[in-house]
């Protein structure tokens, strides 16, 4: 096989090969990225969040009636209710929350070690520390491991103390940084460390490590915000308490609106829904690359390899066996492909970097673009085959009756 | 003589309807795509109020309290700054705004049913700084009163979209006095709360009057010195509680020098009195620069743009590379034209007129095209539902597009065919 006379041959249909090659190159990199992109969502849904999900059911509710303005009423409303949800069968837990996890954003404080003088740098998370006003229900709710120290009680709760009066629970990450040498007993601005428990994932945009968040058994009583009932239910009746607790919840009082009620399953894909749905997109532009592509293979065998036909007559009618005409209409293609793989490589690299300037998307790894490399390789191959074994077929007369 | 060009492409098209239709649905592809994702790039990157953008100033000032090394908060401020620099009416308007939150309805009615209503609370100037459009009555013209005006939406759910003007509102069980109704007002971006994932959902259902908001406990999102804790609204004017977005008219850049200067003059007071330790930072965005300061275009419908523009490009070569075949199959056609006389002048024309004819079909395809594609957008990222919309301009662009690319697949092929050399092509 003589590759010089390869390319010259390409060089005489320099325009029709050179726009093969590039929209081969442009098929690659966008091929790849959209599969890193696809890849990144999913990883991220994988992450394990230290949570319960297919345990826990969320009901978001509003007051609609002034009169859970007063907080009293709401207090009794809402202990009525806490009542009437754990009676439901299937039902192990329940707690009222001022916020769920798996979140970006929410209710924040600052958290500091109490004796921190003004002008210490301090890690920048550390004032946006999470808050987790409950009941005491909320460890068995979420399932919470202790590490150390004791869980909060109906006695920790928040009355009239000032901050560093109360009593607090915080999470394991929010203990290593502010004290590494063990939290129990200290004292922040928000009140004495009595336990440590185990990270979840409050905000999965942050560092798994970085999850700083506290609980306190405090006010969840203000009509002016959502109110979070958190369930921890048996999976097996989930979906029986999901149907009856809209219903347990205003049978106690109706001037509620129950804005939705749903799994913690389906709250943590819909946060990633973003994520998902801009793979989703890229997926879609990757079909109708496969589309263009087809199109373009089949114009190519249809209209380009059949002109050939005059020049494979002249050589079938000067000796060449059909082997030798099949494997010069092959290596042609495998040097478009080559060649399309080689600026494809820089291809993938450039819109990497220029979708990194956008969003968050890792880099290609090498297995992954040898795949792609490979599969452009063994379709192009395929597609080129049939035309070309076609071609090869045609009898020589035939082929130069025109010459 | 275009009649005949007309007619001429119309016979071709028809003598090669394979090669055609697959040209023209490469370009429907491309082009739709990549308009469905120009129209919501279009949407999110609008200039929503046009005739004032450059007037309308938000005001940014850095007023916290408490030294601190964490980014400055400046996008929002305190009850008492912005009442300093409102009273001293250092601009012929100034506004304070909040969004809230409640549950309204039509004191007379039977129904007990209320309905959850997204809430503006604000100065009087409000409605009339941002050209709200009214449909009944008019704005109210004091912070201190029981007036309201409705959205279009919740005056259709409440009071089958009639005039409601002089009916009374119960809002979280208080009694207000409907002064006026808004027409529909789609604001994309909404510039005036760009925060909080709010630019993009449309406007509110009620405005209210600030003070009577504070005064009715209508919450805001706050955030707050740790040392300044608050139960009721209400008590959220003299303590260190952010919450409120300023906005200034301003006509000329004296009156902007001005307020720049009334802003530093606040910040400098309030070091003097010992209250404020940090970096004083006193900025004017005008409408335009806010959203970009904002950056209110999603990144991933960029991302995505770029994506759709490559994806161009490669329709656009796999189109031309199918043209170059069409007109290589026709040099012989060619050649005997130009043997009897036919100049490169007229082959060229007549190449424009049928790559333009099969422009104006794949244009066609291609808005169908879009609009799928548009669904499908909004299907796969429901948080782009109030901005992917196509106006006629998105539409026309679109059309131009795909007569535009047409055009210049088949300029190559046509240029070369034209050059054929006669007597080897009338050999055979």
């Amino acid at each position: 096989m003589n590759i010089k006379a390869l390319l010259k041959s390409l060089l005489l249909r320099r325009f029709t090969s050179s726009l093969l090659v590039l929209q081969l190159a442009l098929t690659l990199g966008l091929i790849v990225n959209s599969v890193v992109l696809a890849l990144d969502a999913r990883e991220k849904l994988l992450q394990p969040t230290g949570l319960p999900l297919e345990k826990l059911l969320v009901l978001e509710s509003w007051p609609t009636s002034g009169a859970y303005k007063d907080s009293d009423y709401y207090r009794s409303i809402l202990d009525e209710d806490l009542l009437k949800l754990s009676q439901l069968d299937g039902v192990n837990a329940v707690s009222p929350q001022i916020q769920v996890p798996i979140q970006n954003g929410g209710w924040n404080m600052n958290m500091e070690d109490i004796d921190t003088p003004p002008d210490a740098e301090l890690e920048r998370l550390l004032n946006y520390v999470a808050v987790y006003y409950s009941t005491p229900d909320i460890f068995n709710t979420f399932e919470l491991e202790l590490v150390d120290g004791r869980k909060l009680t109906w006695d920790d709760e928040i009355t009239d103390q000032t901050g560093s009066e109360r009593n607090i629970v915080i999470s394991e990450s929010l203990a290593n940084t502010l004290y590494p040498d063990g939290a129990v007993g200290r004292i922040t601005n928000r009140g004495r460390v009595v336990g440590v428990v185990k990270d979840f994932i409050n905000n999965p945009f942050l560092d798994p490590k970085k999850q700083f968040f506290f609980f306190a058994i405090g006010p969840v009583t203000n009509s002016s915000f959502t109110q979070y009932y958190v369930l921890n239910v048996d999976p097996a009746k989930m979906d029986a308490v999901r149907h009856a607790a809209k219903d347990t919840i205003l049978g106690v009082q109706a001037e509620r609106d129950i804005s939705s009620v749903y799994t913690f399953a389906e709250h943590h894909t819909e946060f990633f829904e973003q994520d998902t749905g801009l793979a989703g997109l890229f997926a879609m532009l990757c079909m109708l690359m496969l589309v263009i592509s087809a199109i373009s293979s089949f114009a190519h065998a249809q209209f380009h390899i059949t002109r050939q036909k005059k020049l494979i007559g002249i050589r079938r009618a000067l000796g060449a066996k059909k082997r030798d005409v099949l494997l010069y209409v092959l290596s042609e293609n495998w040097l478009v492909t080559l060649l399309g793989a080689v600026i494809g490589m820089g291809f993938i690299v450039g819109f990497n970097m220029l979708l990194g300037e956008q969003i968050d998307i890792s880099q290609p790894s090498i297995a992954l673009v040898a795949l792609s490399v490979f599969i452009v390789f063994a379709s192009g191959t395929i597609a080129t085959w049939f035309p070309a074994w076609r071609t090869s077929m045609i009898p020589p007369v035939i082929a130069t009756r025109t010459v | 003589m275009f009649q005949y060009y007309l007619q001429l492409s119309i016979k071709n098209l028809k003598r090669f309807p394979t090669l055609y239709g697959l040209v023209t649905l490469t370009l429907a592809i491309g082009v739709g795509v990549f308009t469905a994702n120009l129209a919501i790039l279009n949407t999110m990157a609008s200039d929503p109020i046009p005739e004032k953008s450059a007037q309308l100033f938000h005001i940014s000032i850095n007023t916290w309290p408490v030294e601190t090394n964490r980014d400055p908060i400046t996008d929002i401020m305190r009850y008492s700054d912005g009442m300093a620099l409102k009273q001293g009416e250092f601009a012929d308007s100034m506004v304070l705004h909040y969004r809230s939150h409640a549950y309204i309805r039509d004191a007379e009615s039977n129904s007990l049913t209320r309905f959850s209503s997204a809430v503006r609370a604000s100065s009087h100037q409000f409605l009339t700084m941002v050209n709200a459009p009214f449909k009944y009555g008019s704005s109210y013209t004091d912070d201190h009163s029981r007036n309201v005006v409705l959205g279009a939406q919740m005056n259709q759910t409440l009071f089958a979209g009639e005039n409601s003007v002089g009916k009374t509102l119960e809002v979280n069980g208080e009694l207000f006095t409907i002064v006026g109704v808004l027409d529909e007002w789609p604001l994309r971006p909404m510039f005036y709360h760009v925060h909080e994932g709010l630019e993009f959902r449309g406007t509110e259902d009620l405005f209210i009057p600030i003070e009577t908001a504070l005064d009715s406990d209508l919450a805001a999102s706050v955030r707050t010195v740790s040392t300044d804790n608050f139960d009721t609204m209400a008590e959220t004017r003299d303590r260190g509680v952010y919450y409120l977005q300023g906005w200034v008219e301003l006509t000329n850049e004296a009156q902007k020098q001005r307020f720049i200067s009334a802003m530093q003059g606040h910040s400098h007071s309030l070091k003097e009195a010992g209250q404020f330790p940090n970096e004083i930072i006193t900025q004017l965005h005008d409408v335009n620069e806010w959203l970009a300061h904002n950056e209110v275009v999603d990144n991933r419908v960029a991302a995505f743009a770029i994506a759709t523009s490559l994806f161009l490009v490669v329709c656009i070569f796999n189109a031309s590379s199918l043209l170059l075949a069409r007109y290589s199959a026709t040099n012989f056609d060619t050649a005997l034209k130009r043997a009897l006389g036919v100049s490169k002048q007229q082959l060229l024309m007549q190449g424009i007129v049928e790559g333009a004819f099969t422009g104006v079909i794949s244009g066609l395809i291609s808005l169908l095209l879009a609009y799928v594609f548009l669904h499908i957008s909004v299907m796969l990222l429901p948080n782009l539902e109030y901005v992917a919309v196509m106006g006629m301009d998105m539409l026309i662009l679109g059309f131009l597009l795909a007569l535009i690319t047409t055009l210049l697949s088949s300029l190559y092929p046509v240029v070369r065919s034209r050059t054929v050399a006669i007597s080897t092509e009338l050999k055979g």
